[in-house]
């Protein structure tokens, strides 16, 4: 027994299974970094063609890090580092860096089974003035939350808000200019003699029942209603960023007009978050993305919104207690190299 | 001045091509320093670029692939000229594949966009500095690994072997520190220290690759030739993880 053990713990702790484990690992992962993961069939097809596709989601390639094959390896990985350190522990006390680091590597997987065992990660969907006790996983299952949430508020910060920019070109003589204009302002080029309004702003045009209107708030068609001023007559028309020659620009042969919608440049996404606990306290606090909100363990992270609904934010939600462990290791792991690297006196 | 500093450091590296081949076939002895001075003028004006532009947007030049090429190029010179002054490891015989490596840097650099641009909300972090400048450095070592082991092989100086290995250990040491302040980086912005996302995937690649290389030296006395050999075509994973992510692979670092 106790020499099937000694050969067992010898083969584990080899240098060639570590070095093939490594190999091994490795291809694992180009294979996985490379070719598309966790994606629908139709993905796969459209990507890669049929046969490709095909083949690729027959052989698990389509789900490589959480195969079995993948987490058979890492597992061996773990054991064979243990092994090593079991077997060549005199060497490894002789040269703490090295033992250092690779503690660190096996704490890295240590952390890895505390994520897969305890972790939980999801994601709410608020509109503003909602709650909600519960968050979701990626398989639409509903997790309770020790508290609960509402979404005060969401809004969006610009470093250059949007613009609506008309080029007006005089046909008699060819002379243009160009202005922005905010829905509802008015403005008079005097070097063509004209006065426009931008009367209404309208970011996804749609021909509605009752006249035109927008579909929701997403700039996917923009448009805005004009009254233009051209001595004593007054014009009104619907100008499009998308579709510059709608109307032919026929209706006014002295001018044309084009819009061009210029979209603004986002500088951070924010919801205003309260929390309502039952055995803590409640409070409130404005997360944005790089600043969660963090809970009796769990944190929020600000993660999407939804162009067509400014009311809307996406959270993402997660608790995991591994962190510790895998942090822990982010410090041993550079300070085990360095010693064994250039405070050793090896070679 | 930025645009004047940005030329005036192209125009050094350019230079010191020059300089480069006089040293390395005048076989220049105690006057080697001298041929470097090009290469070190360069890399001051492309100090003096990275900090321009730092102080024009208001946040570090390492937001974009071009400015992380700039900031590439600074560190591999970098590097260069610290073995080259301070350790006796550097033949001048590196002196011009460095030199042409700046220039090539450059040269790609000059096809990006460079329009200084305000940060992306993902991107507006502390972590942006330390991430960037970890993984930058790591790669900054591992090419000079990777001039070093092509002379190597060329010219099969054990000066460069040892060049090689000591820049492995240094890139391999800040790739290591880079995958962490990336990770760490992550689990701050999405919840989550490790999505395999392509971009971590193939950094992940690239460390294990370098892992494997350090042990196999270590443990199967793969020295000389065999040990270039792998140093030089560690390089492919460094320029894919680096370049070939970003333009092959959609994921999380878009934006990089």
């Amino acid at each position: 027994m106790y020499d099937y053990f000694r050969k067992t713990l010898n083969t584990l702790s080899s240098i060639g299974l570590f070095l093939t484990l490594l190999i091994f690992i490795l291809i694992a992962c180009v294979l996985g970094g490379t070719i598309l993961q966790n994606e629908a069939m139709a993905r796969y097809h459209a990507v890669y063609g049929h046969a490709f596709g095909s083949l690729v989601v027959k052989l698990g390639l389509d789900h490589v890090f959480d195969s079995w094959w993948f987490l058979l390896s890492l597992g061996l990985a773990a054991a064979n580092l243990l092994a090593c350190l079991w077997q060549r522990y005199q060497v490894f006390c002789r040269r703490p860096g090295l033992l250092i680091s690779h503690l660190a590597i096996i704490l890295i997987f240590a952390g890895g089974i505390v994520r897969g065992l305890t972790a939980k990660h999801g994601y709410l969907a608020l509109n503003a003035g909602e709650a909600s006790g519960q968050f979701f996983t990626g398989e639409n299952q509903a997790h309770n939350l020790p508290f609960w949430v509402r979404l005060k508020d969401f809004r969006v910060q610009y470093w250059k808000k949007e613009a609506h920019r008309f080029h007006v070109l005089r046909q008699a003589d060819g002379r243009q200019t160009a202005a922005d204009i905010e829905a509802g302002q008015e403005i008079t080029l005097d070097s063509l003699g004209l006065k426009i309004k931008a009367a209404a702003f309208y970011p996804n045009f749609v021909m509605g029942h009752d006249g035109p209107a927008t579909r929701d708030m997403a700039r996917e068609n923009p448009a805005m209603a004009l009254i233009v001023y051209d001595g004593k007559k007054r014009i009104q028309k619907f100008v499009f960023a998308n579709f510059p020659d709608f109307h032919g620009n026929s209706a006014e042969k002295n001018y044309q007009i084009r819009y061009e919608y210029i979209p603004g440049k986002i500088r951070q996404f924010e919801s205003v978050l309260e929390i309502f606990d039952a055995e803590g306290s409640n409070f409130e606090k404005t997360i944005s993305v790089n600043n969660p909100l963090k809970h009796r363990g769990w944190r929020f992270y600000q993660s999407g919104y939804d162009p067509k609904n400014p009311a809307f934010s996406s959270l993402q939600v997660a608790r995991d207690p591994s962190v510790t462990v895998i942090y822990l290791a982010f410090i041993l792991l550079p300070a085990g190299l360095a010693w064994s690297f250039w405070f050793s006196g090896e070679k | 001045m930025l645009n004047l500093s940005f030329n005036a450091a192209f125009a050094c590296y350019l230079l010191s091509l020059l300089a480069g081949v006089l040293a390395w076939t005048l076989k220049t002895g105690a006057k080697r320093k001298f041929f470097s001075l090009p290469l070190a003028a360069g890399w001051i004006f492309n100090g003096l670029y990275l900090a321009l532009r730092w102080q024009i947007s208001g946040r570090a030049p390492l937001a974009n692939q071009f400015e992380s090429i700039i900031f590439l190029v600074w560190g591999t010179i970098g590097f260069f000229l610290i073995f080259f002054y301070f350790s006796s490891l550097v033949p001048d015989s590196l002196l011009f594949p460095a030199g042409l490596f700046a220039v090539l840097g450059f040269g790609a650099a000059s096809l990006l966009d460079g329009t200084i641009e305000p940060l992306v909300p993902a991107l507006q972090s502390n972590w942006l500095v330390i991430h960037v400048i970890t993984i930058m450095l790591g790669y900054a070592a591992l090419s000079l690994a990777f001039l070093a082991a092509c002379i190597f092989l060329w010219k099969g100086s054990q000066m460069l072997e040892n060049f090689s290995c000591k820049t492995i250990q240094i890139g391999f040491w800040f790739l290591t520190l880079g995958i962490i302040t990336g990770s760490v980086w992550a689990n701050s912005a999405w919840g989550s220290y490790w999505s395999w996302d392509p971009k971590e995937t193939w950094s992940l690649v690239t460390w294990i690759y370098y892992a494997l290389v350090i042990h196999l030296r270590r443990t199967r006395g793969w020295k000389e030739k065999r040990f270039a050999w792998l140093a030089a075509a560690g390089f492919v994973f460094v320029l894919f993880t680096y370049f070939g992510v970003n333009y092959l692979l959609a994921g999380l670092h878009s934006y990089a």
